[in-house]
């Protein structure tokens, strides 16, 4: 299978991986939203979780955010995988040409369509690697995210020992919570794992 | 592939076919190019399994960027599935093709070559200083379709009207008519669904001055096997695959 084959199928099966993501995302808003609702109810004995659960609301809107970013890299790169399997097969085809040809004059003609066919899959080539590395980049930052939030979710379950009766709901809402950070913690890095794959 | 001149004046019409690389069970096509004051037009340039034979040939008779216009009579892969490959080497170009199809061949790969539709009633076409006309032949067998015609050299570019498949390296022109009518019948009865297109057809070709009828599979027509090939048709049914 050619790279730019290859390439397709992994930006097609990032977008999959992230497609999953962005519904646990926005379960991840639905859990973050309850808790605020549960903290609103707990009044002054939860006040400490009211910036925590207006983390998560925030962080669930950003990782949606991200993930569609995400998406319109992956778009571009498997567009660009396209324009590069076209480029490939074009040369493929002028190389092929070149048995067909005898005369100094249309070899040279030839070899200028050649020059400038190479000129444009090593551009196309280029942009490629660029939207990689920014795929691979913005992939990195919702797995630095997700890492954050298991972090806050430690503290949240702290804060929940102070809230009474509301204590064993907001236990349940923070081990949501980070079940859904987790899952798509995990979305990120098989998308990652996909992609660095028998790299370029 | 075959490239033999088979008109020459101010101007000359190409052709190019019978190419012996073509993989197997891939139909035979002709392709045929008008140069005209340094200027080409490629018509029906053909497949994307073609494009590599088809490319050298073009490059033996002009440079690239002489190849101004491509003409496509209807939206099959045989006719222009190449166009992906085209649109990046001659870019500046021009696509002549059906209105009808632009939303369709545009799936082919089209990034830089310009759409130039051609309206249903036909239109006239300059190459250089040489006039041309874009002929209906609608249904015959593609429901947007066009032939094309060059009144100075008589000759009638007629699309799958006229066409014959055959294997093999067969000879470039009809050389006995009634020989011919066996490897044409079916393509023509199956291919073609409509008898009251066919004859619309017919009767537009024969007000035309034809010494040369080219179809784009098969061989070519001569002088009063052009007459011959109008009255054979004129008397077939069509779309005979309801019938069945």
């Amino acid at each position: 299978m050619s790279n730019s084959a290859s390439l397709s199928i992994k930006t097609a099966s990032v977008a999959a991986e992230l497609d999953k993501a962005e519904s646990v995302a926005k379960e991840l808003s639905l859990a973050a939203k309850n808790a605020r609702f549960i903290v609103f109810r707990a009044g002054s004995q939860a006040a400490g979780l009211i910036v925590i659960t207006s983390y998560f609301a925030e962080l669930a809107e950003n990782t949606i955010q991200l993930v569609h970013t995400i998406n319109d890299i992956s778009l571009s790169v498997a567009k660009d995988s396209v324009r590069e399997w076209k480029a490939t097969l074009l040369i493929g085809h002028l190389n092929s040409a070149r048995t067909d040809l005898f005369e100094d004059e249309h070899k040279e003609t030839l070899k200028q369509v050649i020059q400038k066919a190479t000129q444009m899959l090593t551009s196309i080539s280029d942009q490629l690697k660029k939207e990689l590395s920014v795929l691979d980049a913005q992939l990195e930052e919702i797995q630095t995210l997700m890492r954050a939030a298991s972090v806050i979710v430690v503290t949240s379950r702290l804060e929940s020992n102070r809230t009474g009766q509301f204590e064993q709901n907001l236990r349940e809402m923070a081990d949501n919570i980070q079940r859904l950070t987790n899952e798509i913690k995990e979305h990120a890095t098989e998308s990652r794992r996909i992609l660095s794959r028998n790299a370029l | 592939m075959k490239a033999q001149k088979i008109y020459q004046g101010n101007h000359e019409w190409i052709l190019f076919g019978r190419d012996p690389n073509k993989p197997e069970k891939i139909i035979d096509t002709n392709q045929y190019m008008i140069v005209s004051d340094g200027q080409a037009l490629l018509l029906d340039p053909g497949g994307i399994e073609l494009f590599s034979s088809m490319f050298a040939n073009v490059l033996k008779h002009i440079k690239p960027e002489q190849l101004t216009a491509l003409f496509a009579s209807h939206q099959d892969p045989d006719i222009i599935s190449s166009l992906g490959l085209w649109d990046q080497v001659i870019p500046h170009a021009k696509l002549y093709s059906p209105w009808l199809w632009e939303g369709f061949i545009r799936h082919f790969g089209m990034e830089n070559i310009e759409y130039a539709p051609i309206k249903d009633e036909g239109e006239s076409f300059k190459l250089g200083s040489l006039d041309l006309e874009f002929v209906p032949a609608h249904y015959l067998h593609s429901s947007g379709n066009m032939h094309l015609y060059d009144p100075t050299a008589k000759v009638l570019f007629s699309g799958d009207v006229g066409a014959a498949l055959e294997e093999g390296d067969f000879p470039l022109f009809v050389e006995d008519f009634d020989h011919q009518i066996d490897k044409m019948r079916y393509f023509h009865q199956r291919w073609m669904p409509s008898n009251k297109a066919k004859q619309n057809w017919i009767n537009r070709v024969r007000r035309l001055d034809i010494q040369l009828m080219c179809p784009q599979h098969g061989r070519i027509f001569k002088g009063e096997q052009v007459q011959e090939f109008l009255e054979w048709f004129e008397a077939l049914e069509v779309g005979v695959a309801i019938n069945t």
